[in-house]
């Protein structure tokens, strides 16, 4: 296989040509490590390379190395986790295997999941596919940064805050939160257990509905799991959206854009237009609390799982993570309390918006992929600013691309839908990618 | 761990206030909190769950 070849190649393709004995598993893994080999030193996707396949005819495909893998060390991103060897495989990945898939590495992150950035002292900053310079985005950075190199054909990421979302967004590849409850977090290493989601990073949307077909479930090892059966997804993707009924949420969401990300996502609607959906105004109220009820759910509940570490290791966290933990030691449990109750609130008004209508869409990020070496504090709040609300709620969102900037840096769009209807939210982004084709556009390597 | 905050946390601390002090001008009334671990259960309907 030319690496051409496999660069063209999307999951549900080599899923075809491997049925069809038209390639083998053997050649398509030997094709991605010869790839990873030459493209992982300059970009960081990966903290560990997995050599050894494992299946017979699996599909080479990558998780973010804060899923526990046995026998394969699993670091969190972290110097504390540097030389933690897992005695078990997290769900996700049994799931994955049981699927026919081969582990081909473990992917760089924000240390501890706990940044947007994948700029890690430890092991390197993860770099953009488009322009090495700047920023993967976090904390799956190297999820992001692995799947847009076709350096293997889909990756799992986490996010409990856009940490899916905004490196698909900057990468320009595909990303999906779930629905929490969806997809089990059993080991995981978790950052803040009540907003911390599991879920696929792919090329394409109809790759994004295998994936998440795969992992979807009951998991009764993972307390938090909703024992809610999940429909088969790439069944959804019609390419069918008349008369699906799109909210736009202007106020906050819309504001403050990059005049290109603001420009692309005007043409974007237009195209939903055009292929038959109804596009109305609604209103989320609460955007103005939601950073402040994220921050004082994730900041107790992070400070929670590392306490006993940061009494005995705080000098292996970095200054800028170990900031963030500390941060959560002085909270107030009646704030806690209080933001748990401004949840509901949120809760409810998504409720109301969604009797109207079946999707949101808003931009993924305000801002394209901001340099690694000048990235600033205003930065680094934006990336995140569209993506938490939906942690909160717990419903489910997409990012999808949806143009480039004029320095050829990917824009994305987020699809949000209610909750455990992945299905329309697959169905709205695979019929937009479909109609744009921005999925033709690769990386130059 | 030291008592006092490192000044990276002291930063984040006075940062997370300021978002605080929005969350505490909420009118909740008789609101509960939400059930922390079954976020996506709003906005979903018995009929939909039939569907699937």
């Amino acid at each position: 296989m030319t690496e051409d070849e496999l660069k063209g190649l999307t999951l549900a393709g080599a899923l075809r040509l491997i049925q069809r004995k038209q390639m083998t598993a053997s050649e398509l893994h030997t094709s991605v490590l010869d790839r990873i080999d030459r493209l992982n030193p300059r970009f960081n996707a990966f903290i560990t390379i997995v050599r050894e396949r494992t299946t017979a005819n699996g599909f080479p495909v990558s998780v973010k190395d804060l899923y526990d893998t046995k026998d394969i060390r699993t670091t969190a991103g972290s110097r504390l986790y540097a030389d933690r060897v897992p005695r078990e495989d997290a769900s996700v990945v049994t799931k994955l295997r049981a699927a026919g898939a081969d582990i081909i590495g473990k992917t760089n992150l924000h240390e501890f999941a706990f940044g947007v950035t994948t700029i890690n002292p430890y092991f390197g900053a993860a770099r953009n596919p488009w322009d090495p310079e700047r920023i993967a985005g976090g904390s799956s950075g190297g999820s992001a940064v692995a799947v847009a190199l076709s350096m293997g054909l889909g990756s799992m990421g986490s996010d409990t805050g856009g940490s899916i979302r905004i490196p698909a967004a900057l990468c320009g590849v595909v990303g999906l939160k779930p629905t929490y409850g969806r997809v089990s977090i059993k080991g995981m290493v978790p950052l803040s257990w009540s907003l911390d989601h599991a879920g696929p990073i792919a090329k394409t949307v109809e790759d994004t509905a295998i994936l998440l077909g795969m992992v979807a479930g009951f998991d009764p090892r993972d307390p938090y799991s909703r024992d809610i059966e999940a429909p088969q997804y790439e069944k959804a993707l019609t390419g069918e959206i008349k008369d699906l009924r799109i909210g736009v949420p202007r106020k906050y969401f819309y504001e403050q854009l990059a005049p290109e990300v603001s420009e692309a996502m005007r043409t974007a609607l237009v195209a939903f237009e055009r292929l038959g959906a109804r596009i109305t105004d609604v209103d989320l109220p609460s955007t103005n609390i939601h950073r402040g009820v994220w921050l004082q759910i994730a900041s107790p509940e992070a400070y929670s799982y590392h306490e006993r570490h940061l009494e005995t290791h705080f000098d292996s966290y970095s200054p800028d993570v170990r900031g963030r933990l500390e941060a959560g030691r002085e909270l107030r449990s009646i704030d806690y309390l209080r933001a748990q109750r401004a949840r509901t609130i949120m809760k409810r008004e998504c409720q109301r918006v969604f009797e109207t209508v079946d999707v949101l869409i808003t931009p993924t990020v305000p801002i394209a992929a901001p340099r690694i070496d000048r990235i600033d504090k205003t930065e680094v709040a934006a990336l995140g600013r569209f993506t938490r609300f939906f942690n909160i709620v717990g419903l489910p969102a997409i990012s999808v691309p949806c143009g480039f900037t004029s320095e050829g840096l990917p824009i994305g769009m987020q699809i949000a839908g209610k909750a455990f209807d992945e299905s329309t939210v697959l169905r709205a982004a695979h019929a937009y990618e479909q109609d744009a084709k921005w999925i033709e556009r690769r990386p130059e390597l | 761990m030291p008592n006092e905050l490192t000044p990276e946390g002291a930063e984040v601390l006075k940062a997370i206030l300021e978002e605080t002090a929005l969350v505490r001008e909420v009118r909740l009334d008789d609101t509960p909190p939400a059930m922390v671990f079954e976020a996506g259960e709003h906005g979903v309907t018995k009929t939909q769950r039939h569907k699937e």
